[in-house]
């Protein structure tokens, strides 16, 4: 079985950081592929700008992205990914700061598959990270390649 | 016959001349009168009177002298009747007149004295004077009878026409009747003397002129008919009476155009004196119509048109006119009448300014203005049908139920009725208001009630205010913080979880590099990041509270209740809370915000009972002056009721946070939510004995 792929979108090092280390407590161990901003998610799922030549038949398991970002935002992300028939089936999770109403249902609405809402107490935060590892790295079975 | 003789034949034939007159002025004064010819009537026996002593005065022989005089008898013995006739008819006592039998007697006492004179049992004899000839009169029971009978009926005359003048209210009766009694008075003072009492005393030397004195008598009736010119009510009197005092200008127009006669009121309204109007030309007076379309018409019927006045102006009437004809149906003349409008014209610019400037202040209002009456629209303003998207051909008998926002018809509605039954219910207030495409707005709606078609209406003053200044400058307030609150949701809660993550990692990786009193300041940064977290939460979701819009439903607060106790019991299961839930609990409002109350103030009575062995909590209602009110009650730690104010300050908390854990937000929000339902609420409690939290919604 081949490697699982995380695409952690994160602009904040700190909660790059601190997410990875949550990762490592509840022993994920799997790849995290880290970008800053939205541009950069975008140019590694579609093999465009730094990630040109990108061999795009490896896709991440699941996408855990934020919403307040640098020039791209995370909602415009998941519109494009949405958008796209390579990217269209790409689990999406929102892990983000707020639970205001609107992100939750516009996240909703353009096709995320969950949103999640960043505990302020890490303990919690670690839980929330295993539970995310458990059900979109083992329970979860991904989308067929090559298809829509 | 000497000159003293002469002048005493003379002066009665010039008396008698004087008495024919009068009989012909009287009877063509008017000849079908009553009183007219009673007048007449009672002048005759004066006249034959007259008459008889000229010829009495210049009789050559005592023979002819005698005979005369009981020519003159014929008068004298019955005046006394026809004149007491007269003073009937004219204090209206015209019955009697009509009784035969009184007339009967009458005549027969005139005859009767008459029959007296010419058997020789009044004067016996006749002696020639130098000034013509006296009487001798019988000292016999016959001449007696005579003089009473004379009196008698002179004195009821004199009465009759004093109490008349006593009694009547008409002054012109009142001075005619006046003259009606001085004159005979002196008249029969005077004639008495002369031919009477003279004559019987023996006394020869003045001559029996009674008949020239009772010329003053006659005089004075004359003078009265004359004077006060109408003797009786006829048509023709009550005619020119009413034309003189009549409000309208009346003229008498010929076929030619010219003026005939005019009335008084005429010569007023033209400045003209009635003589100058006289022949004057009706086309110098009315250049609006002309003489020849009235006599082609016929009659001309209520016309407004403008006369001239002497002096040049217009005066405004309202003109009718007809045509005159004889009794073979050939037209005479024209009848016109006037009736000056200059006041009326003035009323009726003044009421047409007014309402024009009405008229123009409704039309260009900006707000809607409109009147509605069992419900429905019966008068709208432009501005009015506009606003909610009709024609004002539509706007006029649409419904007003059909205006209202559905979420608020019932309501508006019932106040609406509760107005008109005489309530004191809010005159403004604000509503959602439907448009004819369905799209709502905001309004704030005035009313007022009035009389419209003689039954209740309302009058309403509607002004729409989803684009107001301060509605806008509140929606771009709402915007900035709806913005700030998603930039506070985002932002702020970032660097707290960088700051209770590594300072977890720090008690985790470096576990061993600290002591005791380390991990605890890395304990309460932790505690701090998530009481901070906590605050930030409520914040948010007050603030959210404000600006979430309110959608009005049918709430089972009894069901809500339930399932938050059921919630609470379940985060403390070992705990003995007795909860009374009233059955049947509705209310009319937002069902999420009303959940975020009963879960706040349930919540509040779970945690303040915590320390309590037999806790109870309690949802219900009552009825207070008429509300519907719920309260949350129960037998915890309750407040000190000094502080009673402060419990739904923001961040204002009671207890300590040892004793009980809580921000302070949670009856901040329940307030901000009762206040948007335009309820109120309130608080009683004892410390340690419990707290009862009451609200009600909207009334």
């Amino acid at each position: 079985m081949e490697e699982k792929i995380i695409l952690l979108v994160e602009d904040n090092p700190d909660d790059v950081e601190l997410t990875l280390r949550a990762f490592k407590k509840c022993n994920i161990a799997n790849e995290v592929v880290v970008a800053r901003d939205g541009v950069e998610a975008l140019d590694y799922l579609f093999g465009t700008g730094a990630y040109a030549g990108r061999d795009l038949s490896v896709m991440p398991a699941v996408v855990l992205l934020d919403l307040k970002l640098p020039r791209i935002d995370g909602l415009e992300v998941l519109r494009r990914l949405r958008a796209d028939e390579r990217t269209r089936c790409l689990p999406v999770v929102v892990l983000t700061s707020s639970n205001e109403d609107q992100d939750v249902v516009n996240s909703y609405q353009l096709g995320a598959n969950s949103y999640i809402r960043k505990p302020v107490d890490f303990v919690q935060f670690i839980d929330a990270a295993r539970q995310l590892g458990i059900y979109w790295l083992l329970l979860n079975e991904a989308p067929p390649k090559g298809r829509r | 016959m000497d000159t003293l003789q002469l002048v005493t034949v003379l002066a009665h034939f010039l008396a008698f001349i004087i008495y024919m007159e009068l009989i012909g002025f009287v009877l063509y004064k008017n000849p079908k009168a009553l009183l007219n010819r009673l007048c007449a009537l009672a002048l005759v026996p004066f006249a034959i009177w007259s008459f008889g002593d000229t010829l009495f005065q210049g009789a050559p022989s005592p023979g002819s002298a005698m005979l005369w005089n009981n020519i003159s008898s014929l008068g004298w013995c019955t005046f006394p009747i026809t004149i007491f006739w007269f003073y009937l008819a004219f204090t209206r006592h015209e019955k009697l007149l009509k009784n035969r039998f009184f007339i009967t007697i009458c005549i027969l006492l005139a005859t009767f004295f008459i029959y007296q004179q010419w058997s020789g049992y009044f004067i016996i004899d006749c002696i020639k004077q130098p000034y013509g000839w006296s009487t001798a009169w019988a000292i016999s029971v016959q001449s007696f009878i005579f003089s009473v009978y004379y009196f008698l009926f002179s004195i009821a005359c004199i009465y009759l026409a004093f109490d008349f003048g006593r009694k009547t209210r008409s002054l012109r009766e009142k001075k005619q009747a006046r003259i009606f009694y001085i004159t005979p008075i002196i008249a029969l003072a005077l004639g008495s003397m002369s031919d009477v009492v003279f004559p019987m005393l023996g006394i020869s030397s003045f001559p029996p002129i009674a008949i020239i004195f009772i010329l003053i008598w006659a005089g004075g009736l004359v003078y009265s008919i004359t004077r006060y010119g109408l003797m009786t009510f006829t048509p023709t009197a009550v005619a020119e009476e009413i034309l003189s005092t009549m409000a309208d200008s009346l003229m008498l127009v010929g076929l030619d155009g010219k003026l005939i006669s005019t009335n008084k009121m005429t010569c007023s309204m033209l400045g003209y004196t009635e003589d100058e109007l006289k022949g004057m030309d009706f086309s110098s007076i009315a250049d609006e119509i002309e003489i020849s379309e009235i006599i082609k018409r016929g009659n001309v019927l209520s016309r407004e048109l403008s006369y001239r006045t002497r002096r040049g102006e217009k005066v405004p009437v309202l003109f009718s006119a007809s045509a005159v004809r004889d009794k073979e149906g050939e037209m005479v003349g024209i009848v016109i009448t006037a009736l000056d409008i200059t006041e009326r014209k003035k009323m009726e610019q003044e009421l047409r300014e007014s309402e024009e400037k009405y008229r123009a202040l409704v039309d260009n209002a900006l707000v809607g203005i409109g009147i509605h009456q069992d419900g429905k629209i019966v008068y709208a303003n432009e501005a009015l049908a506009s606003m909610f998207g009709y024609s004002l051909e539509e706007g006029i008998g649409a419904s007003i139920a059909d205006m209202i926002h559905p979420d608020e018809r019932d309501f508006v509605m019932k106040m609406a009725q509760r107005r008109q039954a005489g309530f004191d219910v809010p005159t403004t207030y604000e509503i959602q208001l439907l448009k004819k495409d369905g799209s709502s707005f905001h309004a704030l709606i005035s009313n007022a009630l009035i009389k419209y078609n003689g039954r209740p209406a309302t009058l309403i003053t509607v002004a729409d205010i989803t684009d107001t200044k301060v509605r806008k400058e509140l929606e771009q307030v709402n915007k900035e913080l709806e913005a700030f609150s998603y930039s506070v949701s985002h932002d702020l809660r970032a660097p707290l979880r960088s700051i209770d993550g590594f300072s977890q990692a720090l008690l985790e990786d470096y576990e061993d590099k600290l002591d005791e009193q380390g991990k605890d300041y890395l304990r309460r940064v932790r505690a701090a990041t998530q009481r901070m977290s906590q605050l930030i939460d409520d914040l948010l979701n007050l603030s959210r509270i404000s600006r979430t819009e309110i959608h009005y439903e049918e709430v089972n607060l009894t069901a809500i209740a339930k399932a938050i106790a059921a919630e609470l019991q379940k985060t403390q299961p070992e705990r003995q809370v007795e909860f009374v839930i009233g059955e049947n609990i509705v209310a009319r409002g937002d069902l999420h915000l009303l959940s975020i109350v009963l879960d706040n103030l349930l919540r509040n009575a779970w945690k303040f009972t915590s320390k309590h062995p037999h806790a109870r909590i309690e949802f219900g209602t009552i009825q207070q002056d008429g509300r519907l009110v719920y309260y949350v009650r129960d037998n915890g730690a309750g407040f000190d009721m000094n502080y009673a104010n402060k419990l739904f300050t923001p961040f204002q908390r009671l207890h300590k946070s040892t004793e009980f854990e809580g921000t302070g937000i949670g009856l901040a929000t329940v307030q901000r939510i009762i206040h948007r339902h335009g309820g109120s609420v309130w608080a009683e409690g004892e410390v340690e004995k419990g707290a009862t939290f009451y609200f009600t919604l909207q009334s």
